[in-house]
């Protein structure tokens, strides 16, 4: 059944580059794929990605689920619906990855991955109370009691 | 977008800031981030957030989040409208009550908006952005639904000359001009008897009425629409010819749009569709065999209308249950429907809204439900569910504008 004639072509070299995370690991990553990144791309067409790009912002766990991400969207033939199901399933984790996985895509610009996380958070936080979202923001700089009584005043029905 | 060094300084801190505590304390996002997120989020979210921290209020009332708020909002099809309810065996005028219905499920929910008398009761217009305007004699009012705000403009009357006297009727509209970004109310009054009409404008923001000069309308305005930097007035001149009125926001000054030949006598409807102004005859064709008229302008500069003739499924009336009257309604980006929805609801019965596809020429209907509407039909009584507009989430504030 099978034929001699592919055989005798050798594989095309596919290009890559090399990232390195804050704690330094090294990823490979075809060109093809790392180009969704606007940073990445950037960084290739001014020819400075022969060496491994150090990437002090993000850490080895997040760069392999990133560069993971990056290789699902670069592959060909994969239809719509079961990349959204890959996509559902990439991003089912906790909101503190989440803010990872928005941060190195902020940085990277990756606007699939931002996009795409940045909605899962929204769905997160849509119906929580203040008091969690500077919970789970971190955030300490709140209103006085006063102070926040007036904008709730103000808004009082976002509140029932 | 943000300078590249300082997003990496940004970064760099946060991972600092995490190296320390180790656990379960999330990084710090960018503001721009955050406020990437929150251009999702639902205006009764943004509404709660404002209280989160003041950065945060800041950010949820800044310009730029506004306008890629509203700009996100405009781009979606509009998922419901906005309809007044009123109780016809109430007193003269109709007060009435605003719900918002979405389109889908036929839900309808009350809109309580403050600021406004005990019993509502002026004519309302339709202005831009989801806003809607008004009048209510020599009060008026504009509301943004989706934040349930209410702005009071400062009374103000006409300047008729004093040896007329009479009847006075009044009419007020919003519009707003893309290159200023501002808003302005168009108010118009006209001495019954004499048909003499004044009118001022007032720029949101500001204080004071102006009067306008050089005024064509003479008539009773009919629907009202803001469009391409003006607002577009439906009314009919003494030999009952229809004519469109528009109103340049920037210029403030006025002036006439024929319709065309098969839109110029009879009760005719003004919409927008597809973002052009369109002229409807949808009262004889449409109750006679189900035949809706359209006259889209499609080149507002030449002023062509081009005729679009469509018709309805023969069980369209079965669909609207035994209301007499309906009202259409063409919800924004809708691609290509067209909503009929009852107006008068008899004594225990129900009401329905249908979308009809101008493409597919396909209809669907749903069950409005939500409102008492045993409270308004206990006494034998009618339900009025009049004038629907698209209902728009817009965060902007009228502090702000």
């Amino acid at each position: 059944m099978s034929s001699s004639s592919s055989s005798s072509l050798p594989p095309c070299p596919k290009k890559m580059i090399t990232l390195k995370s804050s704690d330094g690991e090294t990823f490979q990553i075809e060109e093809t794929a790392a180009l969704q990144s606007k940073t990445l791309e950037n960084m290739i067409d001014e020819n400075c990605a022969s060496t491994p790009i150090p990437l002090r912002s993000i850490n080895g766990k997040i760069l392999a689920k990133v560069v993971e991400f990056c290789n699902k969207h670069a592959e060909v033939g994969v239809d719509a619906e079961s990349l959204h199901a890959w996509d559902a399933e990439f991003v089912n984790v906790e909101y503190t990855t989440l803010f990872d996985y928005i941060l190195a895509a902020n940085f990277l610009e990756i606007p699939t991955l931002l996009d795409l996380a940045s909605g899962v958070v929204g769905d997160m936080i849509k119906g929580k109370t203040p008091d969690e979202i500077r919970k789970m923001f971190n955030i300490n700089d709140a209103f006085s009691p006063e102070e926040e009584e007036e904008v709730r005043r103000a808004n009082q029905w976002a509140f029932e | 977008m943000a300078d590249q060094g300082e997003k990496k300084l940004r970064i760099q801190e946060d991972e600092e800031a995490n190296g320390r505590d180790g656990e379960a304390v999330s990084p710090e996002l960018p503001i721009h981030v955050i406020s990437d997120i929150h251009v999702r989020l639902p205006v009764k979210t943004l509404l709660r957030f404002k209280c989160v921290s003041k950065p945060w209020r800041s950010m949820i009332s800044d310009p730029s989040f506004v306008d890629a708020f509203l700009a996100r909002s405009l781009a979606r099809p509009a998922a419901a409208s906005i309809v007044s309810i009123s109780d016809l065996s109430g007193p003269d005028p109709l007060p009435y009550e605003f719900y918002r219905l979405d389109h889908q499920t036929g839900l309808s929910t009350p809109v309580p908006l403050p600021n406004m008398p005990s019993e509502v009761t002026g004519d309302i217009s339709e202005g831009v952005h989801g806003f809607v305007c008004l009048d209510d004699g020599d009060l008026t009012r504009v509301c943004n639904p989706s934040t349930r705000e209410v702005a009071v403009l400062p009374p103000t009357g006409p300047d008729f000359p004093a040896d007329l006297c009479g009847e006075i009727d009044s009419f007020a509209a919003l519009g707003y001009d893309p290159a200023s970004k501002r808003y302005k109310v168009l108010k118009t009054w006209i001495l019954l008897d004499h048909a003499v009409p004044a009118h001022k404008v007032l720029t949101l923001g500001t204080n004071s009425w102006r009067t306008v000069d050089d005024c064509p309308i003479e008539f009773p305005w009919d629907d009202c629409v803001s469009a391409e930097g003006a607002i577009h007035i439906l009314t009919h001149d003494l030999r009952e010819e229809n004519m469109v009125m528009t109103f340049d926001v920037a210029s403030e000054k006025f002036r006439m749009l024929l319709p065309p030949e098969g839109a110029r006598l009879g009760e005719i409807e003004l919409k927008l569709f597809r973002e052009h102004l369109a002229l409807l005859e949808c009262r004889r064709g449409l109750w006679n065999d189900g035949t809706i008229t359209m006259y889209v302008l499609d080149d507002y500069g030449s002023q062509a209308w081009k005729e679009v003739r469509m018709v309805l499924p023969h069980s369209w009336k079965d669909g609207i249950g035994p209301s007499r009257m309906v009202k259409i309604s063409i919800p924004r980006n809708g691609d290509g429907n067209i909503l009929l929805i009852s107006t008068i609801i008899e004594e225990q019965s129900e009401a329905y809204l249908l979308s009809y596809n101008v493409e597919s020429k396909r209809m669907t209907k749903v069950q409005i439900h939500g409102p008492p509407f045993h409270r308004f039909t206990e006494d034998g009584a009618f339900l009025l569910t009049c004038r629907p507009f698209d209902f728009v989430d817009n965060i902007l504030s009228f502090d702000h504008v």
